[in-house]
């Protein structure tokens, strides 16, 4: 890493920590949100890719809807319903578009797909009583749906593998070799453990970026 | 006074009482050797092995000194194993005994910080990931190979045929010595027994923790049974003795860690694992429900310990103020 880039990232760190939605500051590994899809739900990549297109979908329009709606003066006590109806009203016609797509295999996913209504990762802003600028919901929307894809995509994949032995239903293993990643308490110990490594890995890019910045040139 | 030079290593707190189980656990794998053939210990050391490198590895990523007198994992360990069929593969007795000192123990902070009994957690993640190898047994004084034994012939366990109303076919004799097909460490009650005089002497368990299970035990099967043509003796004999009911109420439930300190609480303790225990039998898929119901009523454990130490006790009456 050269010595600019390095004390740049020095320099921003606390600002990147909080910013950073796909790497540092991950909504899911780091901040615990959306857990209850990925732990029970995303048990292979095709339910990961069905959660993934119905999140990607939703998360971002009903931000940018909430925020719209919210912009007049609601009170901080409907926040929430806010929040919640703008999502229910677009996961209609998001269910019909991934209906085209996927077919019967949504009932893979259950309950976890119109769950992602009330998910906190989709109206968790709600919360906050200051209303959001357009701006601010697209450009949070598309980075925490990014960090959330990622999250989900890295655990599927490790749940389909220990679980299966499979990857996409291609068979890669002879024998599965931890059965348990098939269900929810598997999907806690792999989740648990890759948010463990997941932190491990940012204190280790900052002690690395603390080097790097130290150098003199 | 003469001056040693000679440095005195301090043990673990725990070090005697984990010890004293052990040799109290030596006789029951004498039993699982002297029915299964060598294989129960070459699985029982696969497990002490896995059990050290998890706790020394914990203790590398923690950063902290590697203390070879903290022998908890290593009492998990062979607990777990000894409930296991003498037919399973060495991975899978890796994977148990893994998950529960990584799992079971080390995540909550180590020795004494566990909420979960972690021999109990082990053997229930080892149930869900191959329910089917662990529903069958090896008939006993077959003498297993040590490596591959997936040509060994395995018969389903007593708990198969309870579940469907009928008598297991074995005899009170066979019962009492384990000479059945069951769990390798699990079936010998008279051994059972022993053990759990010699831990009482020692005081190393308490008495109220089996009792109170074992009388729950008893009461349930007597006022629910599931044996129709079976007669109360025979429907306790066969309740209490088989299953693994007497080895969880010695090994299990007598966790020091994970059982209530207070009487009461162990009392009502106790008596909620019984009950549980015979609901995972009843109604479950697994032999070993003792198990499923010890992780449950281990969430409890603080709970009861709390409302039986309060002041006033547990009817929560009026604290005369002088």
């Amino acid at each position: 890493m050269n010595l600019e880039r390095a004390r740049y990232y020095q320099e921003n760190m606390d600002r990147l920590m909080q910013t950073d939605r796909l790497f540092l500051k991950n909504p899911v590994l780091v901040t615990g949100l959306g857990l209850a899809p990925i732990v029970v739900a995303a048990t292979t990549l095709n339910n990961a890719l069905i959660l993934g297109l119905g999140v990607a979908l939703l998360l971002t329009p009903t931000r940018l809807l909430a925020a719209v709606c919210c912009s007049r003066k609601v009170p901080v006590q409907l926040r929430g319903l806010v929040y919640t109806l703008c999502a229910a009203v677009l996961y209609i016609p998001i269910f019909f578009l991934l209906y085209q797509v996927f077919g019967v295999s949504l009932s893979a996913v259950g309950l976890y797909l119109p769950v992602l209504v009330v998910e906190p990762i989709i109206i968790k802003r709600y919360e906050r009583p200051q209303p959001e600028p357009l701006g601010f919901a697209l450009r949070k929307g598309i980075t925490t749906t990014a960090g959330f894809l990622l999250a989900l995509f890295v655990v599927a994949a490790l749940r389909e593998w220990l679980g299966l032995g499979t990857l996409l239903g291609y068979q890669l293993l002879a024998q599965a070799p931890m059965p348990l990643a098939n269900y929810t308490s598997g999907g806690f110990i792999c989740v648990g453990l890759l948010a463990a490594l997941w932190r491990w890995m940012g204190n280790l890019f900052k002690k690395y970026v603390n080097l790097e910045a130290k150098q003199e040139v | 006074m003469k001056e040693t030079n000679k440095k005195q290593t301090l043990r673990h707190k725990d070090y005697a009482a984990n010890t004293e189980v052990l040799f109290a656990l030596f006789p029951l794998l004498f039993m699982a050797v002297y029915l299964y053939g060598p294989r129960p210990l070459g699985l029982v050391l696969a497990a002490l092995i896995t059990a050290r490198l998890c706790d020394w590895a914990t203790c590398k990523l923690r950063r902290l000194p590697y203390d070879r007198t903290e022998n908890s994992s290593v009492v998990s360990a062979v607990i777990l194993t000894l409930m296991l069929p003498a037919s399973v593969p060495y991975g899978l007795v890796v994977f148990a005994v893994a998950v529960a000192v990584l799992i079971g123990k080390q995540v909550f902070g180590g020795c004494d910080q566990y909420p979960f009994d972690p021999a109990a957690l082990g053997y229930a993640a080892a149930a869900v990931s191959w329910p089917q190898k662990l529903a069958y047994y090896p008939e006993p004084f077959a003498q297993l190979p040590l490596f591959d034994a997936s040509s060994v012939s395995l018969s389903q366990a007593a708990a198969t045929a309870m579940k469907q109303g009928g008598v297991p076919n074995i005899s009170l004799l066979d019962l009492i010595l384990g000479s059945y097909a069951g769990p390798m460490g699990a079936t010998c009650c008279l051994v059972i027994c022993a053990s759990a005089i010699f831990l009482l002497v020692r005081r190393r368990i308490s008495f109220e923790l089996p009792v109170a299970f074992l009388a729950a035990c008893a009461v349930a099967s007597l006022f629910f049974p599931r044996l129709t043509t079976a007669g109360p003796l025979e429907l306790l004999r066969y309740e209490l003795l088989s299953g693994g009911v007497l080895f969880g109420s010695v090994f299990l439930l007598c966790n020091p860690t994970t059982a209530p300190k207070n009487r009461t609480a162990r009392v009502l303790y106790g008596l909620l694992c019984g009950f549980l225990t015979m609901m995972y039998r009843f109604y479950g898929s697994y032999e070993l429900g003792v198990c499923f119901a010890v992780l449950l009523a281990n969430a409890f454990s603080g709970w009861l310990d709390r409302i039986c130490t309060r002041p006033g006790g547990l009817l929560k009456r009026k604290v005369n103020e002088s």
